[in-house]
């Protein structure tokens, strides 16, 4: 197995600005960084957008390093790993979002009719089982009824809370 | 992937953009404590020239861009000194060398001098560079007041001779 060189020296060259020390850091750095979102994602698709989110990070601060911290690798590999999990967060609360795009817009035909339909029966029978208070919140949150007028923080614990409770409905009549 | 190393390269570009704002800012104070309404117009196009060059110089990198940080604070000190001094004449813009204007510019110049002499550079250039940033604030605050810049300037080499002096002489006792 080949030696990991050392790109401290490129490193702090980069961050004292000298521009031809790009390539070695770049041509070191990505390979580790994307093996490292790979890992951490547990090799899903997503890994490579993350992973080249994460390097533009990496080289974003790169102006930040300098001898007192270190080696490089472990400070861009920190740097990597800290995004990494912030992105996967991200994706991972994304998920959740109501649907948009092809899905609100399409024509549905008799089937998708009647699917919706029934979709929208199950989360009424969710919403059923909530408190009005959550019922409020998930709907502000949708853009469907006036927000309630507490801070941010606020609307965003009680839709969290709110969220869990309908999941919580929901796996309870649908498994 | 050159997709990839372009948009890395462009985030590194950035990232030195933003940190070179902090110095550019830095600029800002000694424009609104410089001589006031009286040069304001001056003033504002020659803050705005010194804080795009500092800002330059630091996104730039190298000798010149460690040069900022010294260069600023040293110029701090040297620019205190004919402000200072024109407080103590009781003057508003133009001091016209009272003694008193002059020694404080002579001091604010000594204590930059003082500190650059110490800072501890790896290369020559670093030093020139600091200096000229130094003067570049220091001209902030004498824009109006001729003598005082060349108060500042005597002032700012005896403070660095004499420094480097006293080190040469610690270093040879040592």
């Amino acid at each position: 197995m080949a030696p990991i060189p050392d790109v401290t020296d490129d490193l702090l060259r980069l961050a004292d600005g000298d521009r031809s020390a790009f390539e070695p850091v770049y041509a070191v750095a990505w390979p580790r960084v994307r093996a490292l979102a790979r890992r951490m994602t547990g090799g899903s698709e997503l890994a490579d957008d993350i992973a080249q989110q994460a390097l533009l990070k990496v080289f974003e601060r790169a102006s930040d390093f300098d001898a007192t911290q270190g080696r490089a690798l472990p400070w861009i590999l920190g740097i990597a790993a800290w995004e990494v999990r912030t992105l996967r967060r991200r994706h991972a609360r994304s998920r959740e979002e109501p649907l948009t795009g092809e899905w609100a817009h399409s024509a549905p035909g008799p089937d998708d009719q009647l699917d919706h339909a029934r979709l929208v029966q199950a989360v009424q029978d969710a919403l059923g089982e909530l408190s009005p208070a959550d019922v409020h919140t998930l709907l502000a949150a949708a853009g469907l009824r006036d927000r309630p007028p507490v801070s941010g923080g606020t609307f965003r614990k009680r839709l969290q809370r709110a969220r869990t409770r309908l999941r919580a409905a929901w796996k309870g009549s649908h498994g | 992937m050159d997709d990839l190393r372009r948009r890395a390269r462009r985030a590194y570009e950035r990232g030195r953009v933003r940190a070179a704002l902090p110095a550019t800012a830095a600029v800002l104070p000694f424009v609104v404590l410089g001589p006031g309404l009286a040069h304001a117009v001056p003033l504002a196009l020659f803050g705005l020239a010194l804080a795009l060059g500092v800002g330059w110089l630091h996104w730039r990198g190298g000798a010149a861009g460690r040069a900022v940080w010294p260069g600023l604070w040293a110029g701090a000190l040297a620019f205190s000194g004919p402000r200072v001094g024109a407080a103590v004449s009781m003057v508003e813009a133009d001091c016209g060398l009272t003694p008193a204007c002059v020694a404080c510019c002579s001091l604010g110049g000594v204590a930059a001098g003082v500190l650059l002499a110490t800072w501890r550079r790896t290369a020559p250039a670093e030093l020139v560079w600091a200096l000229s940033i130094c003067s570049g604030v220091t001209a902030l605050a004498c824009l109006p007041l001729g003598g005082a810049a060349l108060a500042v300037a005597v002032g700012s080499a005896a403070g660095v001779s004499g420094s480097r002096e006293v080190v040469r002489l610690a270093r040879v006792r040592s």
